[in-house]
């Protein structure tokens, strides 16, 4: 078994895989559940929607993934995009198998912040985990603090849309505005169609109280955050989960820095006017 | 801190009472000079030492590093952490300073890297000061200097047939106090006798604040000229005593396997390469400004330092002879 | 050629690239601060008036090429950077029209590693068969000849292959054997010294790819260091590791590499790169009877069949006059 040396920052501590999920209809996301293999270890990691966690396969290396299991869960839930080596050996496992996590990293979702004021979530794609463990963790624990929940979840193909599950049940829950979207047309497709910028302009939201939470590629990003500032939403009242190639995690191994700022460390959640002063390089 | 002045015997005499510490001075070999283990018999009395081509940073941060063994799939070891106790003699003011920095990253910050520390806290530096220049470097230009002690644990000065020693670190300065010939408690380096200083013209390299360098400078043309030279190697990265940069990699050794850290360089383009295909800094104008920047502008704005001790291995190693000094020149007069 | 003659004819040719055939960029040198030169793409006529070549210039220009993508491009070509010119055009790289070529009479160009300490002087320039150098306020004058990397030594082709101007003057003339000489020189040894030497060397390589970035033929976008599936070497500079490196790219480069000497001159830790890419040419040159870079069209040895190729499987065989290793 591994001995998790709490002062040693960069050993794993174990973990058991207990359930796996395509989520996917390509096979290429696969949400996995992970349980610690040592007694307490769970009520120990003490994480928030936001933060994320390096999944270590021994021999061929480690990924940074966004948690989006929400805190008051069990069971620890990633969802892997299959891209490398590392994630294809991530899918390559099952039930059963041992792995290494370390984490929580990173900071999180403000969440004290938003008290009093409308949410607008947006998600582009796979991205969609940490907002995944935000909105769960919203709706079941402190939605009576918010005012209006609009959420707008887009993929290319009905099939590449994460969490249907999920999004069943929220499509019923009075609580939020849930809109969907994709590409283009899909035979038996009754949602939204179009790119998830272009959705984000047409929803109504008060722009005067609304903070805006935002995930997806860079380029969805670049798009979307004009259109959610022509419409008044003030720049640090619209955050970003950044992505970046990460190795150490814990700012360290220097290669995810945005400026003065690492993305494992001071990120991965940025305000825009944070961003706005930080070289453009994500 | 406390000041003293030995005869180099005694001085060299002191020394042995470490004899649980492995000596590690430059030595020379072919035409490159390295930290390398001595016994202190085979010290020099002169304590004339070369400058290292390769500086100290192989012996804190090697350039591979252990982190931690595992069986496949199955345990992990607890990793071994260097605990060799080293008294590193001979290294240079710029050296010290360089591990100022190497501090201020793995030490600061929130998390400990605990292999850097076990190195750092089972180590002594005591340099030396230079007597001369070399035509490469350029810490003068920096507003440091070749007499400063840097943090190191002693700096010492040749006063002739005397060393005047001045000690940062007590347990050090006590083991000198038994053969000194005299001693003083003093503030800083000004204060006390440090032979021979080297000094010679040179233009100040005025080094702005990081605040001004972004946006200003950050989309000037001039990073497009630096790419037109750069080739996109390593050998600055590797050479400089302040880049530690590193790569986390695992290495299978049949049915058990390590997790090894190595150097790495920002001017690769696999340094912030997404699996997407994704790359933030796709051409080596970003790359290039990028260490520019965070060794003038991001590492000073943390820390309150230079990321630069202006020891000129870069501009020496660079094949397309790059010179960071006329970089430091330009943007610091620029004004857009 | 003297100080200063070459530096006019250059500046008004290189303006002729950009007036009369458009050219983009043009790649070239420039003085750095300790006086050797260093490249530099000059993207305006006017701004040619820093442009100068001389013994100094050690970098292979065509390693550049790949940052001006899709730009008609101007570029100064002594012999083997021509040459390199010519495989990049016959693998596909670079196509000859987007090229305007300045073809330099190349006298040779001096190997720093050779300088010793001196490498830190400052260089004054290039005259005649001497170079000039200011060291602790004094002017050293010294023999090119002495001080020339042994590619150029040993350099077959020193005036370019292909130009579409060529500066007047003469190239060098007597190429000596002094690449051939190091191979000669290993051959010689057992194969326990052998072994042991290019284990010395590996043992000084710090992977910093220099040697790689250096050279006009490692234009791969993915170099094979970079692949982790499979993956052939581990990012730690150990001697098993660093001497994959250094095979691996000595194979990649038969029948491909000029002998610019480029790749030595940019180590950083003096590990002794082109011996084993002499070797490599050597070998290719007497399998298959070819030098590359010399003819636009050819194909290369290592990319083409020939049914009269020397064939190990079938007892084809080598004759003796073919073995080239011992």
């Amino acid at each position: 078994m591994w001995q998790p040396l709490q002062d040693n920052p960069y050993l794993p501590i174990p973990m058991r895989v207990e359930e796996v999920k395509f989520e996917s209809e390509d096979r290429s996301l696969k949400s996995l559940w992970l349980s610690f293999l040592a007694e307490g270890k769970r009520e120990e990691f003490r994480f928030r929607p936001g933060q994320f966690i390096e999944l270590s396969i021994p021999g061929k290396g480690e990924s940074p993934f966004g948690i989006a299991s929400s805190p008051e869960e069990e069971l620890i839930q990633i969802t892997v995009n299959k891209a490398g080596s590392v994630t294809k050996a991530i899918h390559e496992l099952d039930k059963g198998d041992i792995v290494g996590l370390r984490g929580p990293l990173g900071n999180w979702y403000p969440e004290e912040e938003f008290v009093g004021a409308n949410l607008f979530i947006i998600s582009g794609g796979f991205a969609f985990t940490t907002l995944a463990s935000f909105t769960k963790h919203l709706l079941r624990e402190w939605s009576d603090r918010v005012k209006n929940i609009d959420l707008v979840s887009g993929a290319r193909t009905p099939g590449m849309l994460l969490y249907k599950d999920l999004l069943e049940e929220w499509k019923n829950n009075p609580r939020l505005n849930l809109y969907l979207t994709v590409d283009r047309e899909f035979p038996g497709w009754t949602g939204l169609v179009g790119f998830v910028p272009d959705i984000v302009a047409k929803v109504k939201v008060d722009f005067e109280n609304t903070y805006a939470l935002i995930c997806g590629p860079p380029i969805m990003i670049r798009l979307t955050i004009p259109k959610l500032l022509e419409q008044g939403i003030p720049k640090n009242k619209i955050y970003t989960s950044l992505e970046r190639r990460m190795k150490c995690g814990i700012g360290k191994c220097g290669r995810c820095n945005i400026g003065p700022k690492y993305v494992c460390k001071d990120g991965p959640i940025f305000n825009f006017a944070e961003l706005e002063n930080l070289p453009s390089e994500y | 801190m406390l000041y003293l002045k030995l005869t180099r015997k005694n001085f060299l005499a002191a020394l042995e009472s470490f004899s649980d510490y492995q000596v590690y001075a430059p030595k020379r070999t072919e035409d490159k000079v390295r930290l390398k283990e001595i016994t202190i018999l085979e010290l020099p009395e002169n304590l004339q030492f070369e400058r290292c081509t390769h500086s100290a940073k192989e012996l804190f941060l090697p350039p591979e590093e252990t982190l931690f063994y595992f069986k496949r799939f199955s345990s992990a070891q607890k990793p071994l952490l260097d605990e060799t106790k080293r008294l590193i003699i001979g290294l240079r003011p710029c050296d010290a300073r360089a591990l100022q920095v190497l501090d201020s990253n793995f030490l600061q910050g929130g998390f400990d890297d605990p292999y850097y520390r076990s190195r750092r806290e089972n180590s002594l530096v005591l340099t030396i000061a230079c007597r001369e220049f070399e035509k490469t470097c350029f810490c003068d230009a920096l507003g440091l200097g070749p007499d400063l002690l840097n943090g190191a644990d002693a700096i010492i000065y040749d006063l002739g047939d005397q060393v005047g020693v001045l000690a940062g670190n007590t347990v050090l300065a006590q083991r000198l106090q038994a053969f000194a010939l005299e001693t003083k408690e003093v503030e800083n380096e000004t204060q006390v006798d440090r032979g021979a200083v080297p000094s010679r013209e040179v233009e100040l390299l005025p080094v702005k604040s990081p605040e001004e360098y972004f946006p200003l400078i950050f989309q000037d043309k001039l990073w497009e000229e630096i790419e037109s030279a750069c080739l996109g190697c390593g050998a600055c990265s590797y050479l400089c005593p302040t880049c530690y940069c590193f790569d986390i990699t695992d290495v299978n050794l049949g049915p058990v396997g390590k997790r090894i850290r190595t150097y790495d360089s920002c001017m690769f383009n696999m340094y912030t390469l997404e699996a997407s295909g994704h790359n933030p800094r796709p051409t080596l104008k970003e790359r290039w400004r990028q260490r520019f920047m965070h060794k003038f502008s991001y590492i000073p704005y943390l820390h309150g330092l230079l990321g630069c001790t202006g020891c000129g291995r870069c501009l020496e190693a660079c094949p397309s002879r790059i010179d960071i000094r006329e970089v430091v020149k330009y943007v610091a007069t620029f004004t857009g | 050629m003297s100080l200063g003659e070459i530096t006019e004819e250059l500046i008004a040719k290189g303006r002729e690239a950009f007036l009369n055939e458009g050219i983009e960029v043009l790649l070239g040198f420039e003085k750095s601060s300790s006086g050797f030169l260093k490249p530099k793409a000059f993207f305006s006529p006017d701004s040619l008036k820093t442009l100068r070549w001389d013994a100094s210039a050690s970098t292979n220009l065509a390693a550049l090429l790949p940052k001006y993508r899709g730009k008609k491009i101007g570029i100064l070509a002594p012999g083997c950077v021509s040459r390199s010119l010519v495989i990049l055009i016959n693998e596909g790289q670079i196509v000859r029209e987007k090229l305007k070529v300045i073809g330099i009479p190349c006298p040779g160009v001096i190997d720093r590693r050779k300088l010793g300490p001196l490498k830190n002087s400052y260089f004054l320039g290039s005259k005649g068969g001497k170079f000039l150098l200011e060291s602790d306020n004094q002017i050293l004058e010294l023999p090119l000849e002495e001080y020339l990397c042994d590619c150029c030594l040993s350099c077959r082709y020193p005036s370019p292959v292909i130009y579409d101007y060529m500066i007047q003057g003469k190239s060098r003339e007597g190429a000596t054997d002094a690449l051939e000489g190091r191979v000669k020189k290993i051959n010689s040894l057992s194969e326990i010294e052998r072994l042991s030497y290019f284990q010395d060397q590996a043992e000084k390589c710090i992977r910093c790819y220099a040697c790689r970035q250096a050279c006009p033929m490692c234009y791969c976008e993915s170099c094979f260091v970079e692949s982790s599936e499979p993956r052939w070497l581990t990012a730690a500079p150990t001697i098993p590791d660093n001497l994959i490196w250094l095979l691996t790219r000595t194979y990649h480069l038969a029948g491909r590499c000029v002998e610019c000497g480029a790749c030595e001159q940019a180590c950083p830790e003096g590990v002794d790169l082109m011996s084993l890419l002499a070797w490599a040419k050597q070998t290719v040159s007497q399998l298959f009877n070819y030098t590359p870079g010399l003819e636009i069209g050819e194909r290369p040895a290592l990319g083409s069949f020939s049914y009269d190729d020397p064939d190990f499987f079938w007892g084809g065989g080598l004759t003796e006059e073919k073995k080239c290793c011992t």
